[in-house]
């Protein structure tokens, strides 16, 4: 049967020091850039090494991605250097975009902002590349008692309700969706299962539910409790005395089915 | 393994061919890119990759030039070829995304969509265990899919290796010298490394 | 907690799961390697591999030592079964113990070996050690990484290609299997070893203000550099079956080996972990964080060969393991912190679900030695301070969120 997944969260930054210019991988919270926690290629290798079941990479620079020449070099270096499925985003505006990813080594594209303005780009990349390929990822906050898709990395609110954006992507053509509460992001308190089970009922596409995630326990209920198909962490990883074969090995004790072989 | 083996990865820009390369180079295969027919002369065995939609890898593979080549290579000098993902869809009689399209005919059958529900959700996208038939059941694993649509095989003998999504569906076909498999095995770490060593070592005719 | 229904180790143990019976995975990897492994098979792979390395360098191999009883035990193996040339490296931690010189020292002079050590700069080490503890609840990052890395510099630096490590890590914890051939690489070493932080890492996370030749000790050799050598790195005990005890009394009888008290560990485990002294506030450490440590661990390995039942166990442990280390006292030295600090940050890793209760610590007793450990080099108050003020301001939920 089909395994739930851990994803490793990779959120990469453009920083210089004097002359020159490298992407560090930070984590947020709130969305926020809190701290830097490493290179992004040796990260890449470690999470691979500690048998993460595929990565999430994503841009938090401002811009589109196709300017961004030196982050797409380092997706290709990462792709090269490791063997395992990646998904790509931050930026993504146009279906020409896709292809330019995944000629570089993604799997998978997400984008989110610009579906939103332009919802027809769903349509274009799943015709052109394939469902398979389209992640649609959806940043959402509480908003005036209520969960609202805030874009632009959580700065405008669209007042769309998660679940119902959720279903209008993947009628569109999306493959899969990736939530992230802006909220709980990088805070350690659990993540949002209320709005992770009702995107899960809203569509038939796998759902990744990402934002909170602080103890091995928040894990377990994200795929038993919001029914999430993977769970996205970024923090989680990087902050804690625990790596991806420690937190499976949690989450299968607790009777979730996960890969376990090496 | 004794000598080293190359691999013709066929390139009709249709997929991310880098991993595949890396996978193989991990595995002390030496690769080359096939772009023409011709390239393909000095390698011992090749592989079909292959993403997005059947029809449009259909006619990008048409476009190469390189079909003829290819079916020379399986069907009359009955050399190793294995297709992965879309690759491997491209070898049934017809794929029905986008209405009926045509496929290679290689292996006969048909690719269809799988039926999707909330308990069984398409793409079907992550780790899932496959059963290779007998005497192959040592290579059975979990492995790394990300796919709407099965390969039927008309032929039950055709089939090499089955999952379980809602229903159990083919993930793996052999024919004669041709190997098709609906996983990544490029993306599937040790189990994938495994596999293509098999491919590479054991090969299609193998008794495994 | 839920425990391994033979060994009692609880769920927070690194890679542990259970099957239906309730028995864990390290468990039944012992089962493999007893009932499963062709030790006979192995053992003609490590005839094959030593014969081809044999008298084709300056040395034969490398064997990386630190003078405990696995490193001792790898490299008497080595010279008496095979005859080597071996060049022992060791990459001095900066806390080995007085009694471990005098073994190292009778050991070389009984075998006859050359020697290198190498002893990194204490004031990156002790920068090291607060970072690493502050990120990751572990402040033996530079011992991890340094040990795996620098013996291996050295074998590129002499064109060695050979190096033999000793216990694989299938003994203890999952993150390998009895049934993998084990080599002891770049993989293994960011699977387990670096703590998910290489050296480019930890040079981000100090804010990149540490000069990178600081932490070259720390890097693990490219890929290309050790194809280019024809690096194997493998593990004794993926050849010949690992058995602590017999190994033991082997190095004990043949060398004078001799072993030591080590802090809140049970007398008769005198072959433990003697190398270090640190270790005590290393097992507080893992005990605030996962509810159990090294005494757990060494009874789990007895009950699993079969010396002790459980309830047997169980009281080993009890009398031993959570109290609070003399040497706690060093380590607060070493990184400049308050005891409320520590115990502050080392709650902030705490695995779930256990919960830690400091009020129930009680003080474990000083071992003969102390007085005689190094206590140079305290970290400066104001670096402490701002390295915690960085971390606290970047990481502000780790704090809090501490139960």
């Amino acid at each position: 049967m089909l395994k739930k997944r851990l994803i490793p969260k990779l959120l990469l930054r453009s920083q210089s020091s004097g002359e020159s210019r490298r992407h560090t991988l930070v984590t947020t919270r709130g969305f926020s850039p809190a701290k830097v926690v490493g290179n992004p290629v040796s990260q890449a290798k470690i999470y691979e090494a500690q048998l993460a079941d595929e990565l999430a990479v994503l841009r938090i620079d401002p811009g589109p991605i196709s300017e961004d020449l030196r982050l797409l070099d380092t997706i290709e270096r990462l792709a090269t250097e490791t063997f395992m499925p990646l998904t790509v985003g931050g930026g993504v505006i146009f279906a020409d975009d896709f292809h330019l990813l995944l000629s570089r080594g993604a799997d998978k594209v997400s984008v989110n902002s610009a579906a939103i303005r332009n919802p027809s780009l769903i349509t274009e990349a799943a015709g052109r590349f394939g469902a398979q390929c389209v992640v649609i990822s959806i940043d959402f906050r509480a908003s005036s008692g209520r969960s609202e898709v805030f874009i632009d990395r959580g700065s405008t609110p669209t007042g769309m309700a998660p679940a119902d954006w959720a279903r209008e992507a993947v009628r569109r053509g999306a493959g899969e969706v990736l939530l992230c509460d802006i909220d709980r992001d990088g805070s350690g308190e659990g993540l949002n299962l209320d709005i992770g089970a009702q995107v899960a009922d809203a569509v038939d596409v796998p759902v990744i539910l990402s934002g909170g995630c602080g103890r091995a326990e928040h894990l377990v209920e994200g795929f038993l409790e919001a029914g999430a198909d993977a769970v996205a962490a970024g923090t989680y990883f990087c902050l804690r005395d625990q790596n991806p074969l420690q937190a499976r090995s949690h989450v299968a004790n607790a009777g979730v089915p996960i890969r376990m072989g090496t | 393994m004794a000598a080293r083996s190359t691999i013709g990865i066929i390139d009709y820009d249709a997929g991310n061919l880098r991993s595949l390369c890396n996978a193989l180079e991990a595995i002390s295969a030496d690769v080359r890119l096939v772009r023409h027919i011709d390239d393909l002369r000095p390698c011992t065995h090749a592989i079909l990759p292959g993403v997005g939609a059947f029809g449009h890898c259909i006619e990008r593979l048409r476009s190469s030039r390189m079909v003829d080549g290819l079916a020379d290579w399986i069907l009359h000098e009955h050399r190793p070829l294995l297709g992965i993902c879309v690759g491997m869809q491209m070898l049934a009689d017809v794929g029905e995304e986008h209405g009926e399209t045509p496929g290679l005919g290689w292996i006969p059958g048909r690719v269809r969509r799988l039926p999707a529900s909330r308990a069984t959700r398409v793409p079907h996208v992550g780790w899932n265990d496959v059963r290779f038939r007998p005497p192959c059941g040592s290579l059975g694993a979990d492995f790394y899919f990300d796919h709407s649509y099965r390969f039927c095989p008309a032929d039950e003998s055709h089939s090499l290796g089955t999952t379980t999504h809602g229903t159990e569906f083919c993930a793996a076909v052999r024919k004669g010298s041709v190997v098709g498999v609906q996983f990544h095995p490029e993306k599937s770490q040790d189990a994938g490394l495994r596999f293509l060593r098999w491919f590479i070592e054991s090969g299609p005719h193998a008794r495994c | 907690m839920q425990r391994c229904a033979q060994c009692n180790l609880p769920e927070t143990h690194e890679t542990i799961a259970f099957d239906e019976q309730g028995v864990c995975n390290v468990c039944r990897q012992h089962e493999t390697k007893r009932d499963r492994v062709d030790w006979v098979g192995a053992k003609r792979e490590l005839d094959a591999l030593v014969s081809a390395h044999r008298g084709k360098a300056d040395y034969d191999c490398i064997v990386p030592f630190s003078g405990g009883k696995d490193s001792t035990w790898t490299l008497y193996y080595l010279i008496k079964e095979y005859g080597l040339k071996p060049l022992v490296v060791r990459f001095d931690h900066g806390f080995l113990r007085p009694n471990l010189n005098d073994n190292v020292q009778r050991t070389l002079r009984r075998l006859g070996a050359d020697f290198l050590s190498f002893t990194p700069n204490w004031k990156v080490v002790r920068r090291l050690m607060l970072q690493a503890f502050l990120e990751k609840g572990d402040f033996c990052w530079h011992c991890h990484t340094g040990i795996f890395s620098y013996p291996m510099w050295i074998a590129i630096e002499k064109k060695v290609p050979l190096i033999v490590w000793g216990e694989p890590s299938a003994e203890y914890t999952a993150y390998y299997t009895y049934g993998q051939a084990e080599e002891v690489d770049e993989k293994r070493f960011n699977r387990y070893v670096n703590l998910g932080m290489s050296a480019e890492d930890m040079h981000e996370r100090l804010g990149a203000d540490l000069d990178m030749r600081d932490l070259k000790p720390y890097s693990y050799p490219s890929a290309k550099l050790l194809r280019e050598l024809g690096c194997r790195s493998v593990c004794l005990g993926s050849f010949v079956p690992w058995d602590v005890k017999r190994q033991s009394e082997v190095i004990e009888r043949e060398l004078g080996w001799q072993g030591d008290l080590v802090e809140n560990v049970p007398p008769q485990y005198r072959y433990e972990k003697i190398e270090c002294y640190m270790q005590g506030v290393r097992d507080y450490i893992k005990f605030i964080k996962r509810g159990y440590s090294r005494p757990s661990h060494l009874v789990a390995i007895d009950i699993r060969n079969g010396r002790l039942d459980r309830q047997q166990g169980q009281k080993q442990v009890e009398e031993f393991e959570g109290r609070r280390p003399p040497s706690l006292d060093l380590f607060l030295e070493f990184t400049g912190l308050t005891e409320e600090e520590f115990l502050k940050i080392a709650m902030s890793h705490q695995v779930s679900p256990y919960e830690h209760r400091p009020e129930l610590t009680i003080e474990g007793r000083k071992v003969p030695d102390f007085d005689r450990w190094n206590r140079e080099g305290a970290m400066p108050r104001e670096a402490a301070e701002a390295a915690i003020r960085r971390w606290a301001q970047q990481n502000p939920d780790a704090v809090t969120n501490a139960p």
